[in-house]
């Protein structure tokens, strides 16, 4: 008997068009909607909420925007680090807070209470994973006075006045500061950020808060 | 003449090795895609706080603040101090000008002192202009315990914004300043 299935020569491939079809419409979603800006914010960050704080006003679309995540960290106590941690929540199925670890820049954790923030601790800029502090921290680490200095030259590339001028005249830069502070950051923190900012000439700020629960 | 024939079969094109790079792209998408997240913000000019907090030109401590025209035109500052006995948490609030008087005030009827501040340069505004103003003060300085939390200070920002935000969109003016040296470094 012959062995042969009668048309089993011929090969039975799916028809992948509309699968195909399919997935490009999802790429061309995922391309639109991507938003490469969100990489600049840390989101470990719980910002204060409060009732009346609106979106920025008009068109933000041309606005230059500069980005601070401003934080309080610490030496990790994790015997024989001795990188930079910062408090982050650790947060439930339901997304509810239940306590707060402090986690280094090598990734140890350790549980701490929330208010070590308030006598304590360093005053730091979280820029890209980066932990910025007062003073220099070697390569890639520049002091926070050093970064917002190279934003502002970055700034004045674009003006059509110097450095000296804008002291000399008061004027001011035109980007927009968008400070995002932790809510359990010291005033002390936030306020040597901003008085850096100002001796740099910005002068508009935009202060972050979380949305209020509808 | 011999006649040509044409295939009948159909071309098919390959789309495999398309689908699998169209798949690699869209697993980058999505590993990569991050809703925004729902953040709003308090818009401020925020200019250094003056060297002397309080009022200049030729007013005296104790002058009438409200009748010398010439005294509108000069800078005056309203200043907030905040106190928190290093607790992180506003314990006491002062309101007024440094130079001629500082009031005690509840935490709970800021907001009523607050607008008792403002409300007779809103009656007297014969511009017209509609929403609240900053009255004679140019600018509220917020004058806080350096170990207060932040979050009590957005608290106390959001309420000098309703009295300072104009309608025409003109940004509210504020200052910040530390009453004395950040514990920390």
């Amino acid at each position: 008997m012959s062995g042969s299935v009668p048309g089993g020569s011929q090969s039975a491939e799916p028809n992948l068009t509309p699968i195909l079809d399919m997935v490009f419409q999802l790429i061309t979603f995922f391309m639109l909607v991507i938003n490469f800006k969100a990489a600049e914010l840390d989101l470990s960050l719980q910002l204060p909420v409060i009732g009346s704080a609106k979106p920025l006003p008009g068109d933000t679309t041309n606005m230059k925007l500069l980005v601070l995540n401003v934080n309080i960290c610490t030496k990790c106590p994790h015997a024989g680090c001795d990188a930079m941690a910062t408090l982050r929540p650790n947060v439930d199925e339901d997304k509810k807070v239940k306590g707060y670890s402090l986690v280094c820049e090598h990734g140890h954790e350790t549980p701490e209470p929330r208010d070590f923030a308030i006598n304590n601790g360093r005053t730091c800029l979280s820029v890209y994973g980066r932990l910025l502090c007062k003073e220099n921290r070697g390569k890639d680490l520049p002091s926070i006075e050093e970064y917002l200095r190279s934003e502002a030259d970055m700034s004045l590339l674009g003006e059509k006045f110097t450095r000296e001028e804008m002291i000399r005249e008061g004027k001011e830069l035109p980007d927009v500061v968008v400070i995002r502070a932790d809510s359990g950051c010291r005033f002390g923190a936030v306020n040597y950020v901003v008085t850096k900012c100002q001796e740099q000439g910005y002068r508009t700020f935009a202060l972050k808060t979380g949305m209020v629960a509808k | 003449m011999v006649k040509k024939h044409r295939s009948t079969e159909d071309v098919t094109l390959n789309v495999t090795a398309m689908l699998d790079m169209a798949f690699q792209l869209l697993a980058f998408f999505i590993l990569t895609f991050r809703p925004p997240p729902g953040e709003a913000q308090i818009y401020l000019k925020l200019p250094p706080p003056q060297p002397v907090a309080g009022m200049t030109g030729t007013q005296k401590a104790g002058a009438d603040e409200t009748k010398d025209p010439k005294d509108v035109k000069t800078t005056k500052s309203l200043t907030i101090n905040l106190d928190d006995r290093n607790t992180g948490a506003i314990s006491s609030v002062q309101i007024g000008i440094p130079s001629v008087s500082m009031k005690p005030v509840p935490y709970n009827d800021l907001e009523k002192e607050l607008r008792g501040y403002f409300k007779a340069k809103e009656d007297n505004d014969s511009s017209g202009q509609k929403g609240n103003s900053l009255g004679d003060y140019e600018q509220v300085v917020i004058n806080a315990s350096p170990t207060l939390r932040w979050d009590q200070v957005m608290n106390v920002m959001e309420l000098c914004t309703k009295f300072t935000t104009t309608a025409n969109g003109k940004i509210p003016s504020v200052s910040l300043s530390a009453a004395g040296p950040d514990p920390g470094n």
